[in-house]
Parts: structure tokens; C-alpha cells; sequence
């Protein structure tokens, strides 16, 4: 048997396993499915935890119906470049923009204009912004301004209009 | 690699301050993933360096135990980054957390066969080429295990330490949550644990949920790890062993308590140890290259 051909048998093996987990798929024959599903929810719920502190303004403003939506949405948008959770609720605000569902709320808009001047995701994943960039974002009532200055520091401006 | 002492704790932002200030640590663990590779170090990291605390880079991510050579841009990464903070080591997991394009976000378990192992193994050859410290692999807890495992878990780290020359991370907590999920022989791993391989050990806290044991590193460390921990100190002797929480951080004294209950537990295993190697000398050729504590 080649190391080639192991590594494929083994690369199938885990796919399977991984998709039962992170999206909910048949748990492979063999396994013990209460446990691999209790390891699913673990998995879920570390998700939703890493994305709550990375995007604490959006979340507080989705409230209560912030975990339903995250988990459901997460279970059909599985981690895919990297584990990292301020690209993960990039995405999930990503999904509520396009489905007209993300919060009206100013702060939550300001905690995404600041993601933007600081990272873009790209098809490799986060991307740390350089030099001097700008966004802004329109809300109900106001114009929300941002700028990434070199070095680092972000400065924030709300036009009332 | 220079042998880690004493009782340690694992770097956080949050426990950044009480570190700075923590003149009894032996050792400190930072985590990879934490770390900015292209930004300085963070000031705390430089101050501790400057001080010459021993420092080991923890990382979560290679997933050695995959299907897939580990990544080298990951390797690369963790190499300069154990480099600039001036590791002792770099310890990894026994585990994979990517498969079919999905990253798990979490430490899997790998399939306790010879296939499996004959993998990991060359995975482990690979990221020791790439880093210019040794590698400590650590055990994971799980709720589940692959089916009709051909080995136990301490056969597994038998023929993973035989089939390479990696350091072990033994994690007592981990070894306790597979106990009380799995039916993991304890005694069988600690037997396992050749004295010479031994990087450090892991303490942790975790959360009884129903039937099963969470490892979280967010409660208080059950007495089960630390009896683990004392188990292992009296077959060795001194062994270093560090303490991992990563939230729901407790209190200054609560935090004291518990870094002395490791300390503790590591003593009164080398109670047991002396006596032991004090009624049969001939134990003391085997055990006297357990790394030597801090006076």
C-alpha cells in the first residue's frame, strides 16, 4: 500500500467525520453517534462563543435571536480557510446584509466599519489591512465614517445625516 | 531540549499583569494562534523573555494527526515565532482539526491504528525538520473514539514515541475527562510516560454536564488531574507541569491556590518517589534523568 493511497483512505475517512460534525451530516458507520453529536454541539457552541466576543455589538444587538440564527446559519457555512472568529462573523453579518436582516443598530453598523478599514477577507482568508484606508457606511439616520491610519489606530466620525 | 521546572501557567492577555508580576512561575506557555506573526510581540511577552522566564509556543492548529503533510507556511510561521520569543520548545497536539475543506475548530481524535499511526508519525518527522526547536505532542481529550481501535491510548503513545523522537506533552486533565467519557486506563498511560520524553505536563479545569466530563479550562482543576499528576511525579520524580485557563478567569487567590495545589500534588509524589527510590536504589538509575526542580 502507498503512503499515497493511505493518505486518501485516511483524507475520506476524516472528511466524513468532519462533515458530521460541522454540518450535521450522517455520522459515520461505527461511531458512537450520541457522543460524536454531544462533540457537534461542543463544536457549534465554541463557534457561537468565539464569534460573541469578536463581534460583541452586533450580537448584542441581534439579542435573543442572535444563537438560533448564528447556529443555523453556521451548520450550513462551515469554517472553510481558517478557525478564525472575526472572519466567521464577517461572514454570518455577510449573510444578514444579503438577506436584508442585519440589525439596524448604529453600533453594530460602526463594529462592522471598523472590521472593514482593519482586515478584508479574500479567497485566503483574513487579510490585515495596510496603510491609510477609509469606509463609510449609511445607517437609518446617520453617516458612519472610518479610517485606518498608518500604524494601526482607527478613527471613527457620525455625520447626523 | 533545556528542561522545564516548577509549576507553570499558560499565557493569556487577561493574566498578562499577574504573570508580569509572578516571581515563583517556572515557566510560561504561549499559544500560536494568538500571536500576530507579522506585528512586534506583544510588551508582556518581551519583558518575560528579557527576564528569562522559560517560555514553550503552544499551538492548535497543525492538525499532524491529518491526512495532509502540515502545511509548511504554518510551519514557517510557527518556526519564527518560536524563534522570536526564544522557545524552549513548540508542543502540538495529537490530533487533526481539518478534513474535505472544513476546519473543525476543535482538536479531533486520530484512529489508534497502525495506519493512522505510520501517518502522524511522518507528519511529526515533517514539522521536526521545520522547526528549529523540539516538538512536544500532547494527548486530546474526546467524547468519542474512531471504531475498533487496534490500540489502547497508551499502546498509541508507546508506538508514537518509539516510531519518532517527539517530546510528550502529557495533559492529566485530558487523560481524566477519557477516564471518566471513555474508560482510558490512567495507570496504563501514566506507565506509558518514558522519563527522558517528558517535555511537561498540562493541568486544566473542567465541567461535569449529565454523563460526560467537559474539558473547558474554565472551572476549577478537579481533584482527579492533580491525583494523576501526583501518580506520574512518584513513578518520575520532579515534573514540570503547567497550569492552562482560558476563561472565566478567577480570582488572584483563587488562581494561587490553584497553582499551589499543582505544586502540591508534584510534591507529594516526590515524597512517594524518594521513599521509593530510597527502599530500592536500584530505581534511582532509572528515574534520575527526570528533570530537576527549581530549589
Amino acid at each position: 500500500m502507498s503512503a499515497r493511497t493511505a493518505r486518501e483512505r485516511l483524507a475520506e475517512a476524516q472528511a466524513t467525520l468532519v462533515r458530521a460534525l460541522a454540518q450535521g451530516a450522517p455520522v459515520p458507520p461505527g461511531f458512537d453517534s450520541a457522543r460524536v453529536q454531544a462533540t457537534a454541539e461542543t463544536l457549534l457552541s465554541k463557534r457561537r462563543r468565539w464569534v460573541e466576543r469578536s463581534w460583541p455589538r452586533l450580537v448584542a444587538a441581534l439579542g435573543e435571536s442572535f444563537r438560533s440564527r448564528f447556529e443555523a446559519w453556521a451548520r450550513e457555512n462551515p469554517m472553510e480557510l481558517e478557525a478564525s472568529a472575526l472572519a466567521d462573523g464577517r461572514r454570518f453579518a455577510d449573510a444578514l446584509l444579503a438577506a436584508g436582516e442585519f440589525p439596524s443598530s448604529e453600533s453594530a453598523h460602526e463594529e462592522l466599519l471598523t472590521f472593514e478599514v482593519r482586515f478584508r477577507l479574500t479567497e485566503h482568508g483574513l487579510v490585515a489591512r495596510r496603510g491609510l484606508t477609509f469606509k463609510s457606511m449609511r445607517t437609518g439616520a446617520a453617516t458612519l465614517l472610518a479610517a485606518r491610519l498608518p500604524g494601526g489606530r482607527v478613527l471613527r466620525l457620525r455625520l447626523p445625516f | 531540549m533545556k528542561p522545564l521546572s516548577g509549576v507553570g501557567l499558560g499565557w493569556r492577555r487577561q493574566l498578562a499583569h499577574r504573570i508580569d508580576q509572578e516571581t515563583e512561575l517556572g515557566f510560561v506557555e504561549v499559544l500560536a494562534e494568538h500571536l500576530n506573526p507579522t506585528a512586534p510581540l506583544p510588551a508582556p511577552l518581551v519583558r518575560l523573555k528579557e527576564r528569562g522566564l522559560p517560555m514553550v509556543l503552544h499551538a492548535v492548529s497543525l492538525g499532524l494527526g491529518g491526512a495532509e503533510p502540515p502545511d509548511p507556511r504554518r510551519l514557517d510561521t510557527l518556526a519564527r515565532l518560536a524563534e522570536r520569543l526564544g522557545a524552549v520548545c513548540v508542543s502540538e497536539h495529537v490530533a487533526f482539526v481539518r478534513a474535505g475543506g472544513i476546519e473543525s475548530g476543535h482538536l479531533l481524535p486520530v484512529a489508534r491504528g497502525d495506519e493512522a499511526l505510520d501517518l502522524l508519525a511522518e507528519n511529526v518527522r515533517l514539522a521536526q525538520a521545520a522547526l528549529p526547536v523540539p516538538l512536544a505532542l500532547e494527548n486530546i481529550a474526546t467524547l468519542f473514539e474512531w471504531p475498533e481501535p487496534a490500540y489502547t491510548e497508551a499502546e498509541f503513545l508507546t508506538g508514537l514515541l518509539s516510531r519518532t523522537s517527539t517530546l510528550l506533552l502529557l495533559d492529566v486533565a485530558n487523560l481524566y475527562a477519557n477516564a471518566l467519557n471513555l474508560g482510558t486506563d490512567t495507570a496504563a498511560v501514566l506507565a506509558a510516560v518514558p522519563p527522558e520524553r517528558l517535555a511537561y505536563v498540562h493541568v486544566a479545569g473542567g465541567v461535569r454536564h449529565g454523563a460526560l466530563y467537559h474539558d473547558t479550562h474554565a472551572h476549577p482543576v478537579p481533584s482527579g488531574p492533580l491525583d494523576l499528576l501526583e501518580t506520574l511525579a512518584a513513578q518520575l520524580g520532579p515534573v514540570p507541569a503547567l497550569l492552562e485557563r482560558d476563561d472565566h478567569f478567577p480570582s488572584p487567590e483563587e488562581l494561587t491556590a490553584e497553582l499551589r495545589a499543582i505544586e502540591a500534588a508534584c510534591a507529594r509524589g516526590v515524597a512517594r518517589w524518594k521513599s521509593e527510590v530510597a527502599q530500592r536504589p536500584e530505581l534511582h538509575a532509572v528515574t534520575s534523568s527526570a528533570p530537576e526542580v527549581r530549589p
